[in-house]
C-alpha cells in the first residue's frame, strides 16, 4: 500500500569527485535547451549529487526532487502522484488527466480485439 | 520474468538531434518490444566516462518516434542477469544496429543523462512501481533509446542498462 507520493522513489547518482564535472554554465544550457524536463540542477555539476527521483504518472518522464528547487513540485490530484512541469502545463491548460496505466490499458485492448464494437 | 542487462564496454558516440537518423553503433542501444503488447521496464541506466579529456555530454534515454527494424546487437552484450532465466517466446529486440534507423521523439524524452566523460558517472535505479515502461513496438510507445543530444563534446563512455520483460 502506498502511504505517501514519496513512497518508492528512485536514486539518481551522479559522480563527479574524480572529474572536472559540469560547469553551471553549460547545465544551465542544458536546462533551456530541454524546458520543462528536470535536469541535473546548475550548482551541482561539481563533485557528488544524489536526489531522489521519481516518473512522471502522466509520461514517465525522470523528475528529480531537487533539494534546491524552490517552485511548487506539481502532482495531479486525481491520481494523487507527481507530474512533471511539462504535464503539470498540459494540466492548467486544460488537458484531461491520462495516467500512463490508462496508455498502457489502450495499447493492450486494441491489439487483442477486446474493443466493443459501436 | 527476470532481469536482463544490455552493456557496452567503450563507446564515443554521435551526437543526434532529435527526429534525426541515428548511426549504427554510433548510439548506446535501443531497446523494443518483441510483440505488439509486450512489456518491459526499465530498471537501472549506468554511464561510466572513459575519456582521457574534458567531454561533457548530452546524453538521453527517450521514446522514439520512428522505431528501429531489423535491430541487432551491434556492439552491445545483452544477457540475463540470472543464469537460471527461461527463453522467452518472443523476445524482446535490443542492440545498437538498425536497417531502418531509429528517431528519438523531440517530445517525450525520459532521462537527462548529462555527465563528464572525463571521470565521471551516472547511475539511476528506480524501484519496482516506478520504472518507465516500454509497451508493445510501435512509435512513440514501443521503443526506448539511449543516445547522445547534441550540444555537447562526445568522449568514451561505458554503459550498462538493466530492463525486465514484465
Amino acid at each position: 500500500m502506498k502511504h505517501s507520493t514519496r513512497d518508492s522513489e528512485g536514486v539518481l547518482t551522479v559522480n563527479h569527485k574524480d572529474s572536472p564535472g559540469l560547469s553551471p554554465e553549460f547545465l544551465l544550457e542544458v536546462q533551456k535547451a530541454f524546458p520543462g524536463e528536470d535536469t541535473l540542477p546548475p550548482a551541482r555539476g561539481r563533485g557528488m549529487f544524489q536526489a531522489p527521483v521519481m516518473k512522471c504518472i502522466h509520461c514517465q518522464a525522470m523528475i528529480i526532487i531537487n533539494p534546491l528547487r524552490n517552485r511548487q513540485r506539481e502532482s495531479c490530484p486525481k491520481c494523487r502522484a507527481y507530474i512533471c512541469d511539462k504535464c503539470a502545463l498540459n494540466m492548467k491548460l486544460g488537458l484531461e488527466c491520462k495516467p500512463y496505466t490508462k496508455v498502457i490499458e489502450e495499447i493492450i485492448e486494441a491489439n487483442s480485439g477486446n474493443l466493443k464494437e459501436f | 520474468m527476470a532481469k536482463r542487462i544490455v552493456s557496452l564496454t567503450s563507446l564515443t558516440p554521435t551526437a543526434v538531434a532529435d527526429a534525426t537518423n541515428f548511426v549504427n553503433q554510433q548510439y548506446f542501444c535501443i531497446l523494443q518490444g518483441g510483440t505488439a503488447t509486450q512489456l518491459l521496464n526499465i530498471v537501472e541506466f549506468y554511464l561510466g566516462g572513459l575519456a582521457g579529456a574534458n567531454a561533457a555530454m548530452i546524453l538521453l534515454s527517450s521514446f522514439d518516434s520512428t522505431v528501429g527494424a531489423t535491430i541487432t546487437a551491434g556492439g552491445t552484450v545483452d544477457a540475463p542477469l540470472s543464469a537460471a532465466t527461461a527463453a522467452l517466446a518472443a523476445p524482446m529486440k535490443i542492440g545498437n544496429s538498425a536497417t531502418t534507423q531509429p528517431q528519438r521523439s523531440a517530445t517525450l524524452h525520459l532521462h537527462n543523462l548529462t555527465i563528464n566523460a572525463f571521470g565521471g558517472e551516472l547511475r539511476l535505479n528506480y524501484p519496482l512501481d516506478q520504472q518507465a515502461v516500454i509497451i508493445g513496438n510501435a512509435v512513440n510507445t514501443g521503443e526506448v533509446s539511449v543516445s547522445m543530444f547534441t550540444g555537447g563534446t562526445a568522449g568514451a563512455v561505458g554503459f550498462h542498462m538493466i530492463y525486465e520483460p514484465a
